[in-house]
């Protein structure tokens, strides 16, 4: 099939040819690559693997789409599961191009492309030596935070929103802000009103793209949460017997020592063992960022315990948490914390950090737990709240609007509390532990594939018809086939 | 009436929406229909600056105004003086100043009005420099006496900035409120220019309009400030924001520390962050983010870069574009010297107003009136769950808010501004009498020997210097006065020959061969420390017979190169023909003062 061409290079070469006119060789696939830019696993993983098996296959104005997923070079293969074989994975690294380069000028159509004529110093560009992303039809962005300023408009691409921590909770910029404003909000702003759309999952941050992002809202859209019965993370883990299968497992052999795991009991004066997940506790599932809201935290578990008398243990799980066991730590807000833990933990004797968990592991004592603490100043919402209600573990939960929008949409019930209020927290806790375990329910809306499917689709065309205005595009086609 | 209207400052600054000159743009047409003649003077370039603004408001064409502007630079320390020669020229009946440090009405023997909008030092005393406040404090505590009428904006600034602080005299002060401004009309014109059509209603100008003309200007304007790293960061960013699609909060202000944007700044970050409320915050004031000014820290300090933007320099009818698509204006500032003109832009353009409270909006409105539309300028919370009710409950807020605009108007207009400001100038010109230089003055003559005097330098080549002698001594002296000038003349390179003619004498000069006078002489002729050569005359004043002196002519010879530099006057003052004045409880003060005039002065002439 001939991909038609508005190319004035292609008609010039048809008339220099004569009779046997030269036609621009194209395959009939559209091919969309699917940008990670950072080292991520969890849940952003899941969505990019999740995007790129629902893209790979779509049929659209009779072109097929062929997905292939980017991630960071040296990115461990292993952590992608559960992606379409079919679907090739391409290591690739950004770079700077200044925006006065020629190759950038000849490619950026300046009467069209929005930032004219205020272009940034640099922009970001993948560059990988296989010529697969460069020549690709299309991208899809996993972020618009990219390292050397916004990303080159050299492609029709669109930009998934996760969230804009960054707007709502400042302490994640670093001391000398100046630079990280332009890392963490200007060139993302820049990139994702370059778009062509940009997709996010929840009403607060579909609203924060306009009015923190830029975007006009015509060009922004709400996708389906990426969490179902049949495509969201639990991926039928997260049944009730599978669980008790796992429970039985972890009962019936010891359970291994992870590193982390070791720091954390010796820091804690913990010693973890099975025994433990038949102490009565909550599990706090957080990590060593800012935005997880651990000052307050700590300061409603110290009321929890030394005011209202609060008797469950509190276990602490999740990424880069184990760090919060090294009170020498050279990040000076985890020094703080690990510090004010370790003060406490020693006060209370209630209190054991685990670390990060694999997921059989988690799945257990998730289940064995009274309640699940989630504890957040902002961020697009967590799925936890939800696997913990499919395995009737109620939960226990920060009020900002994208968990309220999550747990509206799942039917779950929570006990919300401020998160900047030690006391409302402390005392939630205390009244869900007098509940005991109930309110926890979750009904997962049925048909979500077919929904996303719809909302990638829409999508797709945007962007096919992107891919016609844009000039002096690398091509390199037939290099899958 | 003859109106000259002095600006000084710089003409880059004319057009600028600062509130006293954006004032003018209102009444100026009103004032010239009722027939009277308007002459600006203006420093250099002036004229073309003013020109162009008043283009904008059809008034250029209109012969009854006049622009008139001096040859010389606005920081030109001779300028004051050949602009002061230029007044007495154009001879108006009455000149009027916008700021009453802007000139000294003893040099122009007319009277002389100011527009007195407040003197705001008393009441925010540790908020500005301790240099600008001395250098404000005393050179207005100096000339607001002298002028023969002030205009007030509100009463509050005629007792107690205008009688109580600066001890003027109550007859003198004339409370003229504003009247509210129709700002959809006030742009009609400009909004037609870009829209196609003449917008007569606030729906005739679409939101989306609205913001692609705003987008435009801010995709293709050199004027607007943002600090370096803002506009490589956010310049393209609020090029291209969907400003029709969300809820901003906008402050139109100056950046100046009394003016209470901090509060502002904080309760929109605080309903963003705490709150979740879909804002965004525009103030009109320029705001360098690295700097250590209070707003730029804040923001820096916040991070809140991007949910506060400054856009600056606007033109007026991007101001009310602005506007025009914001949720709600805020006027933070607790103090303004008259009933803030926002009011009526914000309400006129379809967007309600939230204001600080304060003595203008007390005094110029009902108290449930400030119950209903004003918060306590100390308070971020009351603001805050004022935005929020004025967001949730807008059209029910604008509409009461439009009642009170609609009494405004019913109450006066422009037009009855303008009259009573001709009245003011009419009390002025009928109650005027010269004004006799006073006993600090006259010290200040003897103490720094220099006089602020009209002097005419030869502005293009070289050759011939003339002084009304008596004229200048008639202007600045009292009329028995007795005493010695002295006038230093300094070119650039010692003329070959100098030739000085008073009336009924005079004489050629070499530098071999210099001619003395008894009473009128050249004292020396010689190079000073820089190399510049000064001659130096001396008269006595007044003269002792009627061949005297009675005006100077001088002529020189030194090659094309020759240029005379600088003519000082000095005076020297002979204390026992001294005006009877009351020393009184000045005495003191009043030396005290005169020696921070010296410093002052000297540091002035060295500029």
């Amino acid at each position: 099939m001939v991909r038609k061409s508005s190319s004035s290079a292609g008609a010039k070469l048809e008339k220099a040819g004569g009779t046997t006119s030269l036609k621009e060789v194209g395959g009939p696939d559209f091919r969309i690559v699917m940008i990670m830019p950072h080292r991520w696993r969890g849940g952003m993983l899941k969505v990019g693997i999740e995007t790129c098996n629902l893209l790979e296959g779509l049929r659209i104005h009779g072109r097929k789409v062929r997905a292939s997923f980017a991630v960071p070079t040296g990115y461990d293969l292993k952590n992608i599961v559960g992606l379409n074989p079919s679907i090739p994975v391409i290591h690739t690294d950004f770079n700077a191009v200044e925006s006065d380069d020629l190759r950038v000028l000849d490619r950026v159509d300046t009467t069209h492309y929005p930032l004219h004529p205020h272009y940034p110093r640099t922009f970001s560009y993948p560059d990988d030596s296989s010529g697969a992303i460069l020549s690709a039809d299309g991208w899809i962005l996993m972020t618009g935070l990219l390292p050397y300023g916004p990303i080159l408009p050299i492609k029709p691409y669109a930009v998934y929103a996760p969230d804009f921590i960054q707007r709502y909770v400042p302490e994640i910029f670093p001391d000398d802000i100046t630079d990280y404003i332009w890392k963490m909000s200007a060139s993302q702003n820049m990139t994702m009103q370059a778009a062509r759309e940009v997709f996010a999952t929840t009403p607060k941050t579909v609203d924060d793209v306009t009015v923190y992002g830029g975007v006009p809202r015509a060009r922004v859209s709400l996708f389906p949460l990426f969490h179902s019965a049949e495509t969201g993370r639990s991926g039928g883990v997260y049944t009730k017997s599978k669980v008790r299968q796992n429970h039985a497992d972890s009962k019936a052999q010891p359970l291994p020592t992870f590193e982390e795991g070791a720091a954390a009991i010796a820091s804690a004066g913990h010693a973890f063992t099975p025994s433990l997940l038949q102490n009565d506790y909550f599990l706090w599932v957080t990590n060593s960022t800012q935005h997880k809201n651990h000052i307050n935290a700590l300061e409603a578990l110290d009321i929890y315990y030394n005011e209202l008398g609060g008797t469950l243990d509190c276990y602490i799980c999740g990424p880069t948490t184990q760090f919060f066991a090294d009170v020498q730590n050279t990040i000076t807000y985890i020094q703080t914390i690990a510090t004010k833990l370790q003060t406490l933990s020693r006060s209370s004797q209630k209190i054991m950090i685990l670390g990060e968990l694999p997921a059989y592991r988690f799945d257990t004592v998730l289940s064995n737990a009274r309640f699940l603490w989630h504890n957040v100043l902002y961020d697009n919402g967590t799925f936890s709240v939800l696997e913990a209600a499919e395995l009737d573990v109620p939960a226990v939960v920060s009020d900002y609007p994208q968990m309220r929008f999550i747990c509206e949409t799942y039917g779950v019930e929570p006990e919300w509390f401020q998160a900047k209020e030690a006391r409302g927290a402390a005392k939630a806790l205390l009244v869900q532990e007098q509940k005991g375990r109930v309110g926890a329910s979750a009904a997962a809306p049925k048909g979500l594939e077919e929904e996303l499917k719809a909302c990638l689709e829409g999508l797709v065309q945007g962007l096919m018809r992107e891919s016609k205005t844009l000039k002096n595009q690398p091509v390199l086609d037939g290099a899958r086939s | 009436m003859h109106i000259g209207i002095w600006i000084s400052g710089s003409p880059n600054n004319l057009g600028a929406n600062e509130g006293l000159l954006r004032l003018f743009s209102f009444f100026l047409a009103p004032l010239l229909g009722e027939g009277v003649t308007i002459t600006f003077l203006t420093p250099k370039g002036g004229d073309v600056a003013l020109k162009a603004w008043a283009s904008e408001f059809n008034l250029v064409e209109n012969p009854s105004l006049n622009f008139r502007a001096t040859e010389l630079e606005w920081d030109n320390p001779s300028e004051l003086n050949i602009r002061t020669r230029l007044a007495i020229e154009i001879g108006a009946d009455v000149w009027t100043v916008i700021r009453v440090d802007h000139v000294r009405p003893d040099l122009v023997p007319v009277p002389w009005c100011a527009f007195f909008a407040d003197f705001l030092l008393l009441d925010f005393p540790f908020l500005f420099p301790r240099e600008v406040y001395y250098d404000l404090y005393n050179e207005t505590l100096e000339l607001a006496p002298q002028y023969d009428r002030l205009i007030s904006f509100s009463n509050y600034v005629a007792l107690n900035h205008g009688v109580k602080g600066l001890k003027l005299k109550a007859e003198k002060i004339r409370v003229v409120p504003h009247a509210p401004l129709d700002y959809l009309e006030y742009n009609a014109k400009f909004l037609e220019r870009e829209l196609g059509y003449r917008p007569t209603d606030v729906a005739d100008l679409k939101r989306s309009d609205a913001a692609n003309i705003l987008r435009d200007w801010l995709g293709s304007s050199d004027s607007m400030f943002l600090d370096a790293a803002m506009e490589i960061q956010l310049r393209s960013y609020m090029a291209n924001y969907p400003y029709e699609e969300v809820d901003f909060v906008f402050c139109s202000t100056m950046n100046r520390p009394h003016k209470n944007v901090t509060t502002l700044v904080n309760s929109v970050v605080d309903l963003i962050r705490n709150e979740y409320a879909p804002l965004k915050l525009v103030l009109s004031a320029p705001v360098d983010t690295a700097s250590v000014e209070r707003v730029g820290a804040l923001i820096r300090n916040t991070c809140s870069h991007t949910d506060v933007l400054s856009i600056n320099h606007t033109p007026s009818h991007i101001h009310a574009c602005l506007y025009r698509l914001a949720a709600v204006t805020v006027h933070p500032s607790p103090f303004e010297g008259g009933f803030p003109f926002t009011f009526s832009e914000s309400l006129s353009m379809g967007t309600p107003i939230i204001m600080a409270r304060g003595p203008a909006v007390n005094e110029f409105l009902t108290v449930e009136e400030i119950e209903a539309y004003c918060f306590e300028p100390s308070s971020s919370e009351d603001l805050q769950r004022r935005i929020k009710y004025v967001l949730a409950n807008r059209e029910t807020y604008l509409a009461m808010q439009l009642q009170t605009l609609e009494r405004q108007r019913q109450a006066r207009n422009w037009t009855n501004v303008a009259r009573e400001y001709l009245q003011v100038f009419q009390e002025a010109k009928d109650g005027f009498r010269q004004r006799p230089v006073n006993f600090e003055t006259m010290l200040r003559l003897e103490k720094t020997g220099s006089l602020p005097a009209a002097i005419f330098l030869p502005t293009g080549e070289t050759g011939t210097y003339f002084e009304d002698l008596s004229a200048i001594c008639e202007r600045y002296m009292p009329k028995n006065f007795v005493g010695t000038f002295e006038m230093e003349l300094t070119f650039d390179s010692l003329p070959e020959v100098l030739n000085e003619v008073l009336v009924g004498r005079s004489g050629v000069w070499t530098k071999d061969d210099l001619k003395f006078y008894p009473d009128s002489q050249p004292v020396s002729l010689k190079p000073d420390g820089d190399g510049s050569p000064r001659v130096k005359f001396r008269f006595i004043y007044p003269a002792v017979d009627d061949s005297a002196a009675k005006e100077v002519r001088i002529y020189w010879l030194g090659g094309a190169r020759t240029q005379l530099l600088n003519v000082e006057w000095r005076a020297q003052y002979v204390p026992d023909q001294v005006l009877p004045v009351s020393k009184g409880r000045w005495g003191a003060s009043l030396l005290r003062r005169v020696k921070g005039y010296a410093s002052r002065n000297h540091r002035r002439l060295n500029h």
